[in-house]
C-alpha cells in the first residue's frame, strides 16, 4: 500500500498546497481503571489533535506528582494497546490504525531520544505500533523523571515527537503524508495513582511546525490539560420499610471531591449478589444526591448496586493559571475531565421473613 | 491485500515462446513473446493472450505452453502499456490499448496464416478482451477471466470506493506510467468524493446490457467464486445479455480472498481449450451446451453443472440490537445462527440497518462472516443520508459454503478492518468525533437453493491445494 500512497503524493500536493490554517486547538484526556486511590491497572492517555491543525512537531505531558511510577519492564513487553486515527494526505483518506505498546530498549532509541528529548538517555522508551492493512508505522514515546523547573508541570514527563505531515518525505515528512489526528493509548501496571484524592492535573504541551518549512516553532506551544477526579464515589445506602414493603435509595455522587449533577445513576438488584440485572435508574439533583424508591418484589433480602459513567468532558476551569508564557506561548487552548465508568460496592437490604398466620 | 496468484505446473513442454518486440501505428514498442506448437505448420488457429494488472507477458506464457501449444495454438501475449519493458502509458484498457490489440491481431493474423484467432485475459486482461470485442476485433472465440462488465460499481459499489483495494491496485503500476486522466480519477475514486472521473473512465472502458446483446462472439467467461473485486455479478450481467454463444465456469481461481488451488488448472484451462476447438477449429465437443458450471470449494476436483444461472433461495433473519458506533474504530458485531444447512450464499445478500444520531458517519461499511472463519464470505458499503434513516447495503455476490449449525456475524463498521485487521477492502475511516447510533439489521441472505460444494478432510484438502510452482 504504501506504494500506491507513494504513487498519488502528486496529486495530494496540489490539492492540499497553499490551504489556510486555523489556530490550534488540542485536546488531552487521561483516565483510569478502576478509578481508585493508590490503585488502578490502567491508565489511558488520550491526545486529539484537529484535522485544521498546524502539524504537531512535540508533544509533552507530564504526570502530576504523586503517582508511583513502574518502568521496569524488560524490553519486548507488551505494556497496552493503541488505537490512532490519521489523516493521509498523500490518498486522502482517514485511516484507522490499532496495534501494541511495547517496551523498547531505551540504548537502541538513543539517537531518536537525543532528537525528541534532547537527551540520549530515557528511562523508559514505549512504541506505539501503528497498523492499518498490514503496514505498521512505529511511534516512539520517551518516558523521563522531570528535573529542575519542570517539575513544576508534573513527576513524569511522556515525550512523543511526530514529523510533519506537510513535508515531503524524502525531506523528512511523515511517511503517507500521515496527520495523526487522534491517539488513545492504554498502559498497564505502569502508573499507581496517588493516595490522596482531588482533581489530578496532566499537562500537555504541544509544539506545532511552522507550516511547509518542517522546522518547529517554540512561540507556537500550547497547553491543553486533561484532570482526573479521584476518587469517584458512587454513595449507595439502601433503606427497607416493611410497612409498605418498599425500599429507598439514597446517596451522592462525587468525583475528585465535585458533586456530579444530573448524572443517570443504573440501579441493579437481585437477591443473590452475583446476579445482579438492572431495573431502573434515577439521575443526581444539583448537589450530587439522588433517591429513588420502589416495591420490593420478591420480598427477600436483597442486593442493590448503582453503577454511573461519565464520558470524556470539557472541564470550564480547567485552564485557570495557565503555565507561563515562557512554558507555552500559544496559552492553554483545552481542559478535559476524563471518562470514567463505575460501579459501587454491591450492599445488602435485610428483609425480616414475614409474620405466618395461624389460623386456629 | 493479497494479488490474484496463478499457480502453475512446472511440466516440461516442446513449445518454447520467443521474445519478440512489436512497434505500434504511434511508434510505442511492445515486448511480447509468440509460441508456435511443436511442429510449428501444425498451428491452424491461435490466441491473443492479455495479462492482469502489474504483470507482463511472461505471466500467460505457462497458458501457451502447458494448454494451447500442446492442442495445436499458435499464442502471442505482450506487455500492456505502461507495463514490464513496453513503452507508452498506462491506460487501464482505453482506447489506445484497443487500438494495440487492433494491429496486434493483424500481424498475429498475418504470422500465422489464418484469422481464426481467440482471445483469453485475465482480470485486466479480461477487460481488453472485452474493449476489444466491442470495438469491433473480430475474435473468433474469447474466455474473458475474472474480469469486469461495469468497472464503476466493481470498484466502487453503491457509490463508496473499495478504497484499500483501489489504492493497493493503483499501486501495481507506477504513477509515472500513468495516463494523467487516470491519475486525476484516482483520488476523488479511492476517497468516493468524487466519482463523476471515474465514472467517465469506468463507461468508456465497461460494456453495457446492449453493447453485450450485440456481441456475438462466442464467449466462455470465468469468473472467481469467491473474488472482492470482480464478485460473481460481474460475471453474471454479461452471461445473461450476450447475444451470442455463451458458458460461465464459476471458478476458485480469483483475485483476494479466493483460494486459488493450482490442481483448478487443468479443468480451468482445459475448459477454454474445448471453448477455443469448438469455435476456432469447428471440433464438436459438446462445450456448446454447457450453461452454467460450479467449481466446488473447496476444490476437489468435482463441478456442478446447471442448464442455466443456478437457481437460490432467501434467508431472512434479523440481528436486533442498538449499538452506539464512535470514531474510526467503532463497531457493532452482530451474530445469528442459521437454521438447516449447509447453505452456499449465491446471488444478492443484501444488510439492512436502521440508524440514528449521525454526527459525521456518512458512510457504513458491513462485513459478514462465518463465525471463527477469518475469511470474511462478503462485505458491501453504502453512504449515510441524514442523522436518520434505513441504509440498505447490497454485499457483494460471493459463492461461499456456510457450514450447517455455524453462527454469522456481522460487523458494522465504517471500514472492513473492524471485522480483521487483515480485511483492508475498505480503509476509509471517519472521523474520530463521528459516531451512529444502530437499530435493527436485517440480513437477507441469498443460497443456492441446494448447496453443493462440501467439507474436505484435511489430508484430501491439502493433496487439493497442492502447490508445485507459483507465478504472481
Amino acid at each position: 500500500m504504501k506504494n500506491v500512497i507513494a504513487a498519488l503524493t502528486a496529486v495530494a500536493a496540489l490539492a492540499f498546497a497553499g490551504g489556510a490554517l486555523a489556530a490550534n486547538t488540542g485536546t488531552l484526556s487521561v483516565s483510569h481503571d478502576p478509578t481508585v486511590l493508590a490503585g488502578s491497572k490502567s491508565t489511558t492517555i488520550h491526545v486529539s489533535l484537529p484535522q485544521a491543525d498546524q502539524p504537531i512537531a512535540a508533544i509533552s505531558i507530564y504526570a502530576p506528582s504523586g503517582y508511583q511510577t513502574t518502568l521496569s519492564q524488560a524490553a519486548g513487553t507488551t505494556i497496552g494497546t493503541v488505537d490512532a486515527t490519521a489523516f493521509s494526505h498523500t490518498a486522502g483518506l482517514v485511516l484507522p490504525l490499532s496495534g501494541n505498546v511495547v517496551t523498547a530498549d531505551p540504548a537502541s532509541f538513543a539517537d531518536k531520544s537525543a532528537q525528541c528529548t534532547g537527551s540520549p538517555t530515557s528511562a523508559a522508551v514505549w512504541v506505539l505500533n501503528l497498523s492499518v492493512a498490514g503496514q505498521t508505522i512505529q511511534l516512539p514515546v520517551y518516558v523521563n523523571p522531570t528535573a529542575g523547573p519542570e517539575q513544576a508541570l508534573g513527576a513524569e514527563k511522556i515525550s512523543v515527537c511526530l514529523p510533519p505531515w506537510d513535508v515531503p518525505e524524502s525531506l523528512g515528512g511523515a511517511a503517507q503524508g500521515a496527520q495523526v489526528l487522534d491517539v488513545r493509548f492504554t498502559v498497564n501496571g505502569i502508573f499507581t495513582t496517588p493516595t490522596s484524592g482531588g482533581l489530578l492535573e496532566w499537562d500537555g504541551l504541544f509544539t506545532p511546525y511552522t507550516p511547509g518549512t518542517g522546522k518547529p516553532n517554540p512561540t507556537g506551544t500550547f497547553e491543553a490539560r486533561g484532570f482526573v477526579p479521584l476518587p469517584v464515589v458512587l454513595g449507595l445506602r439502601p433503606t427497607y420499610f416493611s410497612k409498605s414493603n418498599t425500599f429507598r435509595l439514597s446517596g451522592k455522587l462525587t468525583e475528585g471531591g465535585l458533586a456530579l449533577p444530573s448524572l443517570t445513576v443504573h440501579i441493579s438488584r437481585g437477591i443473590k449478589p452475583t446476579r445482579l440485572t438492572q431495573q431502573s435508574s434515577t439521575r443526581s439533583k444539583a448537589d450530587g444526591t439522588y433517591r429513588t424508591a420502589g416495591h420490593l418484589h420478591p420480598r427477600k433480602t436483597t442486593y442493590f448496586r448503582i453503577n454511573a459513567s461519565m464520558p470524556e468532558h470539557d472541564f470550564a476551569a480547567g485552564c485557570q493559571n495557565p503555565a507561563p508564557a515562557t512554558v507555552a506561548p500559544a496559552g492553554c487552548v483545552s481542559a478535559k475531565l476524563s471518562a470514567w465508568s463505575v460501579k459501587s460496592a454491591v450492599l445488602k437490604l435485610n428483609v425480616p421473613a414475614a409474620k405466618k398466620h395461624h389460623e386456629k | 491485500m493479497a494479488a490474484l496468484a496463478l499457480v502453475w505446473s512446472a511440466s516440461a513442454n516442446a513449445a518454447t515462446p520467443q521474445q519478440l518486440t512489436l512497434t505500434m501505428s504511434d511508434g510505442a514498442q511492445l515486448a511480447c513473446s509468440l509460441t508456435l506448437p511443436d511442429p510449428p505448420a501444425t498451428a491452424t488457429a491461435g490466441v491473443m493472450l492479455f495479462h492482469g494488472l502489474g504483470g507482463r507477458h511472461q505471466d500467460m506464457e505457462p497458458i501457451a505452453t502447458q494448454f494451447l501449444a500442446p492442442a495445436g495454438y499458435a499464442a502471442l501475449a505482450c506487455d500492456a502499456r505502461g507495463h514490464g519493458v513496453s513503452q507508452g502509458q498506462f491506460g487501464l484498457d482505453g482506447p489506445r490499448d484497443v487500438a494495440d490489440t487492433r494491429e496486434l491481431y493483424d500481424w498475429f493474423a498475418t504470422r500465422i496464416g489464418t484469422q481464426q484467432i481467440g482471445a483469453l485475459g485475465i482480470s485486466l486482461g479480461g477487460g481488453a478482451v472485452w474493449n476489444a470485442v466491442e470495438a469491433g476485433v473480430p475474435f473468433k472465440a474469447v474466455v474473458p477471466i475474472i474480469t469486469w462488465t461495469n468497472l464503476l460499481t466493481a470498484l466502487a459499489p453503491q457509490g463508496l470506493s473499495k478504497s484499500g483495494l483501489v489504492q493497493y491496485l493503483a499501486g501495481l503500476v507506477p504513477t509515472s506510467r500513468w495516463d494523467p486522466q487516470l491519475l486525476a480519477a484516482s483520488q476523488g475514486l479511492t476517497t468516493s468524493a468524487d466519482l463523476s472521473q471515474a465514472a467517465a473512465l469506468s463507461a468508456a472502458r465497461s460494456v453495457t446490457t446492449a453493447e453485450l446483446r450485440a456481441i456475438r462472439t462466442p464467449t466462455l467467461l470465468v469468473q472467481g467464486r469467491h473474488d472482492f473485486l470482480f464478485d460473481v455479478d460481474q460475471a453474471l450481467a454479461a452471461y445473461r445479455s450476450l447475444g451470442g454463444p455463451k458458458a460461465l465456469y464459476l471458478s476458485d481461481v480469483g483475485h483476494t480472498p479466493a483460494p486459488n488451488p493450482p490442481a483448478e488448472q487443468p479443468s480451468l484451462y482445459g475448459m477454454a481449450v474445448k471453448w477455443f476447438d469448438r469455435f476456432l477449429k469447428g471440433t464438436q465437443n459438446g462445450i456448446d451446451r454447457t450453461k452454467v458450471v460450479l467449481a466446488h470449494d473447496p476444490w476437489d476436483g468435482k463441478t456442478t453443472a446447471y442448464t442455466g444461472i443456478p437457481q437460490t433461495k432467501r434467508v431472512t433473519v434479523n440481528l436486533p440490537g442498538s449499538t452506539t458506533v464512535a470514531g474510526a474504530t467503532g463497531k457493532a458485531v452482530r451474530s445469528v445462527r442459521i437454521t438447516g444447512g449447509p447453505h452456499e450464499t449465491f446471488g444478492d445478500s443484501t444488510v439492512t440497518v436502521r440508524y440514528s444520531n449521525a454526527k459525521s458517519f456518512d458512510h457504513l461499511v458491513a462485513v459478514l462472516a462465518v463465525q471463527g472463519t477469518a475469511t470474511p464470505i462478503s462485505a458491501g458499503g453504502t453512504k449515510l443520508k441524514g442523522a436518520s434513516g434505513t441504509a440498505t447495503i447490497r454485499l457483494m455476490d460471493e459463492a461461499v459454503r456456510v457450514p450447517a449449525g455455524k453462527k454469522l456475524v456481522l460487523y458494522l463498521s465504517s471500514t472492513s478492518l473492524a471485522q480483521s485487521p487483515s480485511n483492508a477492502l475498505y480503509i476509509s475511516a471517519v472521523q474520530p468525533d463521528a459516531s451512529v447510533t444502530l437499530g435493527k439489521a436485517t440480513l437477507k441472505l441469498s443460497v443456492l437453493k441446494k448447496a453443493v460444494s462440501r467439507r474436505l478432510a484435511a489430508r484430501a484438502l491439502r493433496s487439493s491445494l497442492a502447490t508445485k510452482g507459483q507465478t504472481e
